[in-house]
């Protein structure tokens, strides 16, 4: 029985109140955006003498309260099925728009054995509508083929229909695309855009099995509700495993989902090479008893064959890829397994035999490593899967990607990509720790690996003069080089950012999630595949806050506030030094990540030496930064063309003394050091400069911190006072954000006169000229 | 989908300069070296198409010069956001039809199609050198590079171009797993004088340093693989 009726509906002001005027003892559910109703029950709607057929009571019912439901007047209702008369049954239609049909937009009436309407459940269908069928179905197929990560293999024939679909505010014009694959196996749904071919929305009609099993809440030292307690040297190990529901499993056999495979690689080495199907050294992880994967947890942490590890990767990282989803339900471009594919998760994974203490996203592997260490498995701590999961978001987006520019190893891309990756976790946890557990079994114990809230996440990167201690070395605070180290001034700002928002009570994904992770992942988002800098990706926060919140400014005003208050406007890829101090500084990528800035009052000494003593040049220029131009030869490393005043080559081990050089001038200098071969990934080094007591500037006094407060109306920024949630100073350099280099300082085209004074005060071999 | 546009930009048209007249709010980062921006933000350009992806085009042909996209350049398709939401139209950059390696040009468009962000990395004008080894002579020049490498992976080398201080080369970017030194190693070997320029680690991991320092160790010393 199909039958087509055109609504003649009614139009209301406002339709979803005066259904509730008219059945006021009725349960309603709004729809995302407040518009519309996706149900309603616990009401009784008799529609009168003329509909006594169960179908006709729903359309009389429809064509007074449709458009509460979002029923427009370009919908056409095609009724679907409906009861016998005298049975309580579903009235079903289906909804068309110019003859196509409306994906997933059905609307159900339920009717009683009086053919009485009580209650109405329907999908949420937008009546904006946008798009038209342009493509053609042959190009959606090809489209909705080529969106796999890898090549569809043994895909039968697919059926192609032109429709709509909702996609957040608007119906838009797609093909969908059903067809059955050998691999990737499923019985896949494809949702075309019907313009642009781009893929909207893939799902798997084969049914997903759900299992029970046994596993962490969070970790053995932290529940959902709290951390256990830390007594100051150690913390309590006060969790239990909880029986979870495993989500998404392909049949149930084993830990294989649609979004995580998890292996149990029993202490083999992470694969060394690219694989398909099970690892080398892996297998599958059954149930361990009939349809339950309810192993035994090992207490030791120590040991390298459990399943346990399995089933709390596989539950941990199928949590948080739903949690990614429930953010913003658009898949990644490209062909990364996450949140699109199956994602290998590898544990108990040790190297060369040995204990690996880390856990690791493999961008060659498109696959998460976790591996077994000395005292703790890092697949016991649902923060670390988290934040390697989100590494695997962010390769899926296209990437950060450190490299070597004009000012020397650009690695800000990758402390921002760790800084990223540490906010995702907490935001699911809705706690500033991380990896409290690896902590807790680390020697000696710590309270966790990072905390969002401590000193190190709320430094800025020019600090404040605070002493620290890294690699062995003694240094200021601020930028220090090393990516998870320098991640914290990202975490940090984050943090504060998230909480300022949910103690508010912000929402995003119109209601349905908290406003700080949305807004990361729409940041992580906009600057996938580029090079973000800490610079440019706060400020891709802020434009991501007024595009996600248009009508509330006060979001993206509170996050220019804080990032002000955090001085993340100052982060340049310098960092400036006073008189008796000393900075720290780690190389990886050959040249140094930031310039030391240093204002010398006259002709003056530094001193340099390095953690490893590797053979080094640095490399000085008076009031703009040092220029590296080219990287010529074919030598290994090649000779850089550099645009300096003066160089010096030094191969001093900080453990032995150091090396003195001359600035022959006062002026601001700016000091790039070139590690050459022994700081090139793998290697590494770490470069420690010191400043006399005299002959440089001295910090100018700490200024009081501004605050930021959070409200739906415009929020003052800091303005010009200084302020930071250090308590430290800008370092005088004076650069403005939209430089980048600092160029333009007044001692600037004083380089020649400086170069000849220099050469005659140098105290080292020291070759003079502008390029080497 | 993948489709392809030649950016007919004149030169000096979209420059920094007019990009900034036009746009006197916007927040922008300048390249390090000077003439080209690598990010822009706090602006908003109206009416330029009817989707995501035609409204980025449309804003990259009039102002693609002052992000450093010059008319050697043609932009691939990466991504578009669902319509409707606010999200990332994403370019590849490819010269002579092969990639720009990490050259990526992000435009934010809003839900109503209006440009409010966008983001790049730093490209430069000039393009220098011609790729003159093979793949085999760069694969083996960057196994060579790594002292006292072990490795069991199949090399994966594809040629293309890469910004490598303040100008653009012709590479062959690398990749290959290491047992010793361990590490999911991506290597850009110059494709006329095969000097590796530049060597990343593609295992993002918990900590190399935070509480846990990396460990420093002196370089291992040269030996064959």
């Amino acid at each position: 029985m199909t039958s087509t009726l055109l609504l003649a509906a009614v139009l209301t002001i406002n339709p979803v109140r005066q259904f509730a005027v008219d059945n006021p003892t009725s349960q309603r559910i709004l729809s995302a955006d407040g518009q519309r109703l996706t149900h309603a029950s616990g009401f009784l709607a008799d529609m009168g003498p003329a509909a006594q057929r169960p179908e006709d009571a729903a359309v009389a019912f429809l064509d007074v309260h449709g458009a509460a439901f979002g029923v427009t007047p370009r919908q056409a209702l095609v009724m679907r099925g409906a009861p016998v008369q005298g049975q309580v049954g579903a009235v079903r239609f289906g909804r068309t728009i110019d003859g196509l049909p409306v994906f997933g937009g059905d609307l159900v009436v339920g009717v009683d054995a009086q053919s009485r309407v009580f209650v109405v459940n329907g999908a949420d269908v937008p009546p904006a509508v946008s798009g038209r069928h342009a493509l053609g179905e042959a190009k959606a197929r090809a489209a909705a083929l080529a969106s796999f990560a890898r090549p569809v293999r043994g895909a039968g024939p697919a059926t192609v229909t032109a429709g709509w679909r909702a996609l957040g505010p608007t119906l838009r014009a797609v093909y969908q695309v059903i067809f059955i694959a050998r691999d990737p196996p499923g019985d896949w749904r494809v949702f075309v855009d019907a313009e642009s071919g781009a893929m909207l929305f893939r799902d798997d009609q084969r049914f997903y099995a759900t299992a029970q099993g046994s596993a962490f809440e969070v970790s053995p030292v932290e529940t959902a509700a709290s951390l256990c307690t830390w007594n100051g040297t150690s913390r309590a190990f006060c969790a239990t495993p909880v029986t979870v529901t495993l989500n998404n499993l392909a049949t149930g056999a084993d830990l294989a989902g649609s979004m995580i495979t998890a292996y149990n690689c029993s202490g083999a080495d992470a694969p060394a090479s690219a694989f398909t199907g099970v690892p080398a050294g892996c297998a599958s992880i059954p149930p361990s008893g009939g349809t339950v994967f309810n192993y035994p947890v090992d207490g030791t942490f120590v040991s390298t064959t459990d399943d346990f590890a399995g089933v709390m990767a596989y539950y941990q990282l199928d949590k948080h890829a739903a949690f990614f989803k429930s953010l913003d339900p658009t898949l990644p471009p490209g062909t990364a397994n996450a949140l699109k594919s199956s994602m290998p998760a590898l544990v108990n994974i040790q190297q060369a035999g040995s204990p690996l203490e880390n856990a690791y996203f493999s961008g060659n592997l498109d696959a998460m490593v976790f591996g077994q260490g000395a005292s703790a498995d890092y697949s016991y701590d649902a923060t670390v899967s988290y934040h390697e999961f989100t590494h695997g978001v962010v390769h899926a987006w296209g990437g950060f990607s450190p490299a070597i520019d004009a000012m020397g190893g650009l690695d800000e891309p990758g402390a921002v990509n760790e800084g990223t990756a540490d906010a995702m976790a907490v935001s699911e946890t809705g706690r500033g720790e991380l990896a409290a557990f690896v902590g807790a079994t680390s020697t000696p114990a710590t309270p966790y690996l990072r905390d969002m809230s401590d000193p190190g996440a709320s430094r800025s990167c020019w600090g404040n003069g605070t002493s620290v201690t890294r690699f062995g070395l003694l240094g200021v605070d601020g930028l220090d080089g090393e990516v998870h180290d320098d991640g914290e001034i990202w975490n940090g700002f984050y943090w504060e950012i998230y909480q300022g928002l949910k103690a508010a009570n912000v929402k995003a994904c119109a209601g349905a999630c908290d406003a700080g992770p949305a807004l990361q992942y729409k940041t992580l988002q906009l600057a996938g595949g580029t090079g973000p800098t800490f610079n440019s990706y706060w400020q891709t926060m802020k434009s991501a806050a007024t595009a996600l919140f248009p009508s509330n400014t006060g979001v993206s005003t509170y996050v220019d506030c804080v990032a002000k208050r955090r001085k993340m406007d100052k982060c340049d890829r310098t960092a400036p030094l006073f008189a008796g101090e000393s900075k720290v500084q780690f190389v990886r990528l050959r040249f140094s990540p930031f310039q030391f800035v240093v204002t010398a009052t006259g002709p003056s000494s530094f001193d340099i030496c390095s953690k490893l003593g590797t053979s080094s040049t640095v490399y000085v220029r008076l009031g703009t930064p040092v220029q590296l131009s080219a990287i010529n030869g074919g030598a290994n490393p090649p000779t850089a063309t550099v645009t300096a005043d003066a160089q010096g080559a030094f191969a001093q081990a900080c453990a032995g003394g150091v090396a003195t050089f001359y600035l022959p001038s006062s002026g601001t200098w700016y000091l790039l050091v070139d590690g050459g071969a022994g700081a090139f990934l793998p290697n590494v080094d770490a470069y420690q400069i010191t400043l006399p007591a005299s002959g440089y500037a001295a910090r100018p006094a700490a200024t009081t911190p501004a605050t930021c407060t959070y409200s739906a109306g415009p929020v003052l920024p800091p303005g010009n006072d200084g302020g930071g949630t250090d308590g430290g100073t800008d370092g005088g350099t004076g650069q403005t954000p939209s430089s980048g280099c600092g160029c333009g300082h007044p001692a600037a085209g004083g380089g020649i006169a400086a170069l000849v004074a220099f050469a005659a005060l140098l105290r080292r071999r020291f070759r003079v000229g502008r390029s080497a | 989908m993948v489709s392809a546009l030649l950016l007919a930009a004149a030169l000096g048209q979209g420059a920094p300069a007019g990009f900034k007249a036009a746009f006197p709010a916007a927040t922008t980062t300048e390249s390090p070296a000077g003439g080209r921006l690598v990010s822009a933000s706090g602006f908003e350009a109206t009416g330029l198409g009817d989707t995501p992806e035609a409204a980025a085009r449309a804003f990259l042909r009039r102002w693609g010069a002052a992000f450093g996209v010059t008319p050697g350049q043609r932009l691939v398709t990466r991504g578009v956001p669902a319509a409707g939401q606010p999200g990332p139209v994403r370019f590849e950059r490819r010269i002579d039809r092969r990639p720009l390696f990490d050259g990526d040009v992000v435009v934010g468009v809003d839900a109503r199609n209006a440009v409010f962000l966008v983001n790049g990395t730093d490209v430069p004008a000039e393009v220098t050198g011609r790729a003159r080894i093979s793949q085999r002579t760069a694969v083996r020049a960057a196994k060579t590079a790594i002292p006292g490498l072990v490795t069991r992976d199949s090399p994966r080398a594809v040629r293309g171009w890469r910004a490598v201080a303040n100008v653009v080369r012709p590479v062959w970017r690398v990749d290959f797993i290491a047992v010793k030194p361990p590490g999911d190693w991506r290597s850009y070997v110059d494709a006329e004088t095969g000097a590796v320029l530049l060597r990343i680690d593609l295992r993002a991991d918990l900590s190399s340093g935070g509480m846990a320092p990396p460990k420093l160790e002196p370089p291992a010393p040269a030996g064959r693989q």
